[in-house]
């Protein structure tokens, strides 16, 4: 099997595997305890918390949460916000925050959608027009899902706080941590979320990163840990793999970025001209999305199923088309709106895989053309 | 005094001597509903019960009752033995301490002297006695109090008759293969003739790569939905993409679909009379779109000699609407997955094909047997219960 579906989830590493039985059979103790064991693992999460923020060269805190979605909509609604402020949010936000932002807006407040350019990149200009001295929270990913651009969040950082000292920037890092580089004191983001997942680590545990000086709220009330703000038993199964995942991958992020681009660059260059490939002034190296002509991309997908390739499609795809906006967005003409395939790599993929996938895709492509055309 | 659920079987009554067929049919069919609960069950032909269950699972049990064909209504109620004092002390002492109400009595057994009259007012008057707030009003009730007394010795009191589905138990109308699309209809179709007693087998065509494997799931899971009304379902899913190609090269697109399903409507019967078959049943509601007019049916009904059931042909798009929400198909089979039909779709497909025509095309396929003993022998089966 040929996994190239990296940025919806990554094969756990062995050594996670590992941690993770380690601490179900050995240390399943409730870290909250007061006896040797629980005190135990009760500093290994700690030193967790530390390792995890140093990588990240974060100044503040981390909170453990069960995803990247809890991670994002903590910071949504559990930061401070005057009643009916401004929100600003970018258009084709993961829905972990778009969704959420759309329920802030039917709570009264003035949520407003950042544009973005043809490769998904939020446009600093029109940001600059919508921040204002009302606006209370921005959230902008730092690397799209979808199209793997990369937004300039120390410029977009700095443009809304000087227009506004106090607003909380947030950004989405689940694509980006252990993806690029991330330095989260340069950036200057008050709240980032991160997931483990992503990374080789297991399901289940995330994090959210909260710089010094900022407050939240619980989202979560109960027993009062992680320092009261995300009450419930530790994950240490998750926390300690998630740790072991992260730093193992900020430490390969430089020669994995290269290696990959390189395989990115390869598939762009294999697969011909015949295809819209969505380039962005920064991108990920460890996505590409693209867009083939006459045929849906979840035929394509199924077609590369067959010969033991698993890709993803731009949405969750559907007949009924429903999910309409990175076509637009990506200003697809009609032939190709349908089309939309997104190829994500990790530290699995070899050159070979890239090798045998350029076969298979012309293959197959060229195959479903001649049932579709004419 | 023990808590049971009485059961009361419908149209059987009608079928003379093979109403022990009908009946043991039934009986399967209630044991199989069963069969995820401890309890017991016993019947005669008119009556069938329910016992030694737990309490808390009377709900449950009676719900997966009312799915079962065959069966006019059901009531939960105290056995007792047939003893006058006990019986009046036990519609006292379950029945509410106010308002207005009737009893009911139902004498099967003729050794006891008194009529139903009788024992109605003996039990009436003493619950009277009892409790000052209780009236008798024998039309307009707040209660009623039902007494079966049967010839077993043993008598059922109860207050509600919980309407079953009727019809026929299935299996005793034969076996019934139905064109399964995940669409709204096909469901309700099956829902329909379950209702006659046939058992159903169902054919699902597969368009992979077009079709996704969640459309194949969706299909499967309608099936499900299905079960408690046609009992265990055989479903065949069939790969179709091979022969939506060859019809895509050598016949007009305009003709796509007519001869797809001709192609279809082959392949079920072939599997059809692999499974003892007696009849194919379709979705189909006339008119409702390009292929289900009177012209379409009779060039796809044309290429097999099977009986085609289509329950569904006189009935509004709201009428089976309504059907798929009361049974819970219609949440599911609005999923928007993709189904073999809509690959390839014309823009314009034929509205009167003609036979000959649709016969003409056909032949441009040259394997076209070869396509589908392909398509049958790499069919998927699976056993749904």
């Amino acid at each position: 099997m040929i996994y190239l579906d990296n940025a919806s989830t990554t094969k756990p590493l062995d050594k996670c595997i590992e941690i993770v039985n380690e601490c179900l059979k050995e240390d399943f103790y409730n870290p909250s305890a007061l006896y040797g064991p629980s005190v135990n693992l009760s500093r290994k999460i700690k030193e967790a918390r530390e390792i995890i923020l140093r990588s990240l060269r974060g100044e503040g805190n981390v909170i453990f949460t069960s995803s990247g979605t809890e991670s994002d909509n903590t910071a949504l609604f559990c930061t401070k916000k005057p009643n009916g402020s401004r929100i600003i949010v970018s258009i084709n936000e993961h829905p972990a925050v778009f969704n959420a932002a759309m329920e802030l807006k039917q709570r009264g407040y003035d949520v407003v959608f950042c544009p973005v350019d043809n490769t998904g990149r939020v446009i600093e200009s029109e940001f600059s027009k919508l921040m204002t001295k009302e606006t209370s929270l921005v959230s902008i990913m730092h690397v799209n899902n979808e199209t793997g651009s990369v937004n300039d969040i120390k410029t977009l950082c700095s443009i809304a706080k000087s227009v506004h000292p106090n607003v909380l920037f947030h950004s989405d890092g689940v694509q980006a941590v252990g993806k690029i580089k991330v330095n989260l004191t340069d950036l200057g983001v008050d709240l980032y979320s991160f997931s483990g997942h992503k990374i080789h680590a297991p399901k289940g545990v995330a994090g959210l990163y909260v710089r010094s000086g900022v407050n939240i709220r619980p989202y979560l009330f109960g027993g009062g840990q992680e320092s009261g703000l995300r009450s419930s038993t530790e994950n240490v199964p998750g926390i300690l793999s998630f740790c072991y995942a992260l730093t193992e991958a900020v430490t390969r992020v430089r020669e994995e970025g290269e290696r990959l681009d390189g395989l990115r660059s390869q598939i762009i260059k294999g697969i011909g001209d015949s295809f819209h490939v969505v380039e962005p002034i920064a991108h990920s190296p460890f996505i590409l999305c693209l867009a083939v002509p006459y045929v849906r991309g979840e035929v394509l997908l199924h077609s590369l199923e067959s010969h033991g390739i698993l890709v993803g499609t731009g949405s969750a795809c559907s007949s009924k088309k429903t999910q309409k906006k990175l076509p637009g967005i990506l200003g697809l003409s009609e032939e190709y709106e349908n089309g939309i395939i997104r190829i994500s790599f990790s530290r699995f993929t070899t050159k070979d895989d890239i090798d045998y996938f350029i076969n298979a895709f012309i293959l197959e492509y060229n195959k479903l053309l001649k049932y579709v055309k004419g | 005094m023990e808590k049971i659920i009485l059961i009361r079987v419908g149209e059987l009554f009608l079928k003379g001597n093979n109403r022990h067929y009908f009946t043991s049919c039934l009986k399967n069919n209630i044991l199989a509903a069963l069969k995820d609960f401890s309890c017991r069950f016993s019947g005669t032909q008119n009556r069938m019960y329910v016992e030694g269950y737990e309490l808390d699972e009377e709900a449950a049990i009676i719900k997966r009752l009312c799915c079962v064909f065959g069966i006019s209504s059901i009531s939960p109620a105290y056995k007792v033995k047939t003893e006058k004092q006990t019986l009046k002390n036990l519609c006292d002492e379950i029945s509410p301490k106010q308002g207005t109400f009737r009893v009911t009595v139902n004498r099967a057994d003729k050794r006891i002297q008194s009529t139903s009259m009788e024992i109605a007012r003996d039990i009436g008057g003493y619950m009277l006695s009892r409790q000052k707030d209780r009236k008798v009003d024998l039309f307009t009730f707040d209660f009623e109090v039902n007494v079966d007394i049967r010839e077993n010795g043993y008598s059922y009191v109860f207050y509600q008759k919980i309407p079953g589905q009727g019809g026929l138990p299935v299996g005793c109308g034969g076996n019934g293969l139905l064109l399964l699309s995940g669409g709204i209809d096909s469901p309700i179709a099956a829902y329909r003739m379950a209702k006659r007693g046939v058992k159903t087998f169902a054919v699902h065509f597969h368009s992979y790569p077009y079709t996704s494997e969640l459309a194949k799931e969706k299909v499967i899971s309608l099936a499900k939905i299905l079960v408690p009304y046609c009992g265990e379902i055989t479903l065949f899913v069939v790969p179709f993409t091979d022969i939506q190609y060859a019809i895509k090269e050598n016949c007009p697109i305009e003709y796509m679909i007519t001869i797809m399903r001709r192609f279809m409507m082959r392949i079920a019967e072939r599997i059809a009379l692999d499974n003892k078959c007696g009849a194919i049943i379709t979705g189909e509601s006339l008119g409702q779109v390009a292929s289900q007019t009177m012209e379409s049916i009779n060039v796809t009904n044309s290429v097999v000699s099977l009986p085609v059931f289509r329950p569904l042909i006189g009935m509004d798009k709201t009428e089976i609407i309504e059907t798929a929400q009361r049974i819970g198909t219609f949440d599911t089979s609005i999923l928007p997955y993709e189904d073999c039909c809509t690959v390839f779709l014309p823009k314009n497909p034929v509205i009167k094909p003609k036979i000959e025509w649709a016969k003409q095309y056909e032949e441009r396929i040259e394997n076209r047997d070869a396509l589908i003993d392909s398509a049958i022998s790499n069919a998927e089966i699976i056993k749904l219960k």
